[in-house]
């Protein structure tokens, strides 16, 4: 019990950075029908501005933590839109008209272009960061002497996902851009009709989509202590199973989907092995998609007119 | 802002649109005047919705002129059409059906800038109008009844205070008794807000009565305008748009 306990703790922590991710998949998905394969790759540039942004800050002699902590995150947010920004604008928004696998395609080329260039510019190598964040809680110490723990990391990873959401949600149903992305969504020709600028919103979804996976680039380099220029691929795929198992589109259900990956994939490296958690998580993605192919929040595509 | 008071709020010249190779508008020239209904009827495939879209830039006139209000609107992108006021509740009304009634209309009050009263008392004008919309209020557009979501439609369109309102057949599919509800509706826009209006109908009857002015389009081509009692005298419509029964 003690041993479940632990692993639910570490697979929300998990599933919080893949639900980061998939939210990425989820909204581009909605708004313009393609997979940005190159999402997961984003997620990795922004683990990297985190690593730089806390390197320079150190170099120059800063101290507190939690200021530390604060400005990498908002260096490391801004700068990933800026890239989420730019492949919309380079690789997708010119094929915008063109046949439907097109972008999906540019994608795939522009998640080669992001790998390469990272390891060009920042070598093949894994980058290592000392934790910066240590200490935690002992939540239950058991009669067969094995302890429960919560992190301060994970407790920061959680809390940082949570706030996130809550205001992710407020900006989608709340604001102006949301209710605009909203109407691109479900309808682009009557949005530019009522004066939504479409390639403006579009824009903007990535912006934000590349925010989100910034912070979860952020939390991965906080709770692994570690970055490279090939770890977007994996967790890419991950995130983007998570989209299609809460349902692409729908953007609870990445954050569901994200949450239920992450648990299966640390209960099965518990109880089972590690070797196969990749299967466990692909495996359930299979199941589902059979018998729910609309992913568990999905939409059915019927729709009353 | 700059036009003599005389010229026509809405004037289309030698308008050409095509899908493509397929050429939908082959010389259109039309003119609205403000405070007017102007009706446009003929047969399906004619050109009528296209015209209304075309002024919207979707698509784009390959040649010829709109002018609204003395500046000629061709080449500019299609939401910045929208903030100068001209609105359209467009064919098959598209309706976001995931977005409540509610935020149907914001959309709506967004396309322009509005104050907080300008936006309450275009609320109160609409539910005026149509009662049942403020029941439906938080329910989501999707599942309104086809009268209901044509009435979000104008609803959606009048809340951008527009100086024209485009309707692209208000009454397709509605039961008789919605339909005049709604043409009662536009009716009382004109007649009391001085509102100007484009109207699109396969209902010709209706629509010419309710028109100061009728244009009949017909593969691409405007062939006869008028007075709407004009039009509704003349043999030629009797025959192809009222005794020969609606087309579908």
């Amino acid at each position: 019990m003690d041993y479940f306990a632990q692993q639910l703790i570490n697979g929300l922590v998990l599933g919080s950075i893949y639900g980061l991710i998939a939210i990425g998949y989820t909204m581009v998905y909605g708004i313009v029908g393609m997979i940005n394969f190159a999402h997961g790759d984003i997620f990795m540039i922004g683990g990297f501005i985190a690593l730089i942004t806390f390197l320079i800050l150190v170099s120059f002699g800063l101290t507190a933590i939690p200021l530390i902590l604060l400005i990498v995150l908002l260096v490391s947010m801004a700068i990933t839109a800026l890239y989420g920004w730019t492949v919309e604008r380079i690789a997708y928004r010119p094929l915008r008209h063109s046949f439907r696998l097109a972008p999906m395609l540019s994608a795939i080329g522009m998640s080669f272009v992001l790998i390469n260039f990272s390891q060009v510019a920042q070598g093949a190598r894994v980058k290592p960061v000392p934790p910066i964040i240590t200490g935690g809680y002992t939540l239950y110490e058991g009669a067969g002497g094995f302890v429960v723990q919560l992190s301060n990391i994970q407790i920061i990873v959680v809390v940082t996902t949570v706030v996130l959401l809550g205001l992710f949600t407020w900006l989608v149903s709340s604001t102006r851009l949301g209710r605009d992305m909203r109407a691109c969504e479900q309808d682009q020709t009557m949005a530019s009709l009522l004066g939504v600028d479409v390639d403006r919103t579009i824009s903007m979804t990535f912006v934000i989509g590349a925010a989100l996976a910034a912070v979860a680039g952020m939390m991965y380099l906080l709770y692994y202590g570690l970055v490279d220029f090939f770890m977007g691929f994996v967790a890419g795929i991950k995130a983007f199973t998570a989209a299609v198992l809460g349902g692409i589109g729908s953007l609870p259900g990445a954050m569901l989907g994200g949450l239920l990956i992450g648990l299966i994939e640390t209960m099965w490296s518990a109880y089972f092995s590690v070797e196969y958690k990749d299967v466990a998580a692909f495996s359930i993605l299979i199941v589902v998609l059979i018998f729910l192919p609309t992913g568990l929040l999905g939409r059915p595509e019927v729709e009353k007119v | 802002m700059t036009a003599p008071s005389n010229a026509p709020l809405l004037a289309i010249r030698s308008l050409h649109a095509a899908y493509g190779k397929i050429e939908a508008l082959r010389g259109v020239d039309l003119d609205i005047n403000a405070g007017e209904i102007v009706a446009l009827i003929g047969a399906n495939g004619a050109g009528k919705s296209t015209l209304m879209m075309t002024i919207f830039g979707r698509p784009r006139a390959r040649s010829g002129r709109i002018e609204f209000d003395g500046q000629d609107i061709s080449a500019v992108p299609t939401h910045e059409i929208a903030r100068l006021r001209i609105a359209q509740s467009p064919e098959g009304r598209r309706i976001f059906p995931r977005m409540s009634v509610a935020e149907n209309l914001q959309m709506g009050a967004d396309a322009t800038s509005s104050s907080e009263a300008e936006r309450a008392s275009g609320l109160e004008r609409i539910f005026t109008l149509f009662p049942r919309l403020k029941e439906r209020m938080s329910q989501r557009g999707g599942t309104l009844s086809g009268g209901e979501q044509q009435m979000l439609a104008i609803g959606r369109a009048l809340m951008s205070r527009p100086r024209l309102l485009m309707l692209d057949e208000p009454s397709l599919g509605l039961a008789p008794l919605i339909a005049r509800q709604i043409f009662d509706a536009i009716r009382a826009l004109n007649r009391q807000d001085g509102l100007t209006v484009l109207i699109v109908e396969q209902n010709a009857n209706h629509a010419l009565r309710l028109a100061h002015r009728g244009y009949v389009m017909v593969n691409g081509l405007i062939t006869l305008s008028g007075t709407g009692s004009e039009l509704l005298q003349r043999p030629e419509i009797r025959a192809a748009y009222l005794e020969g029964g609606r087309r579908a």
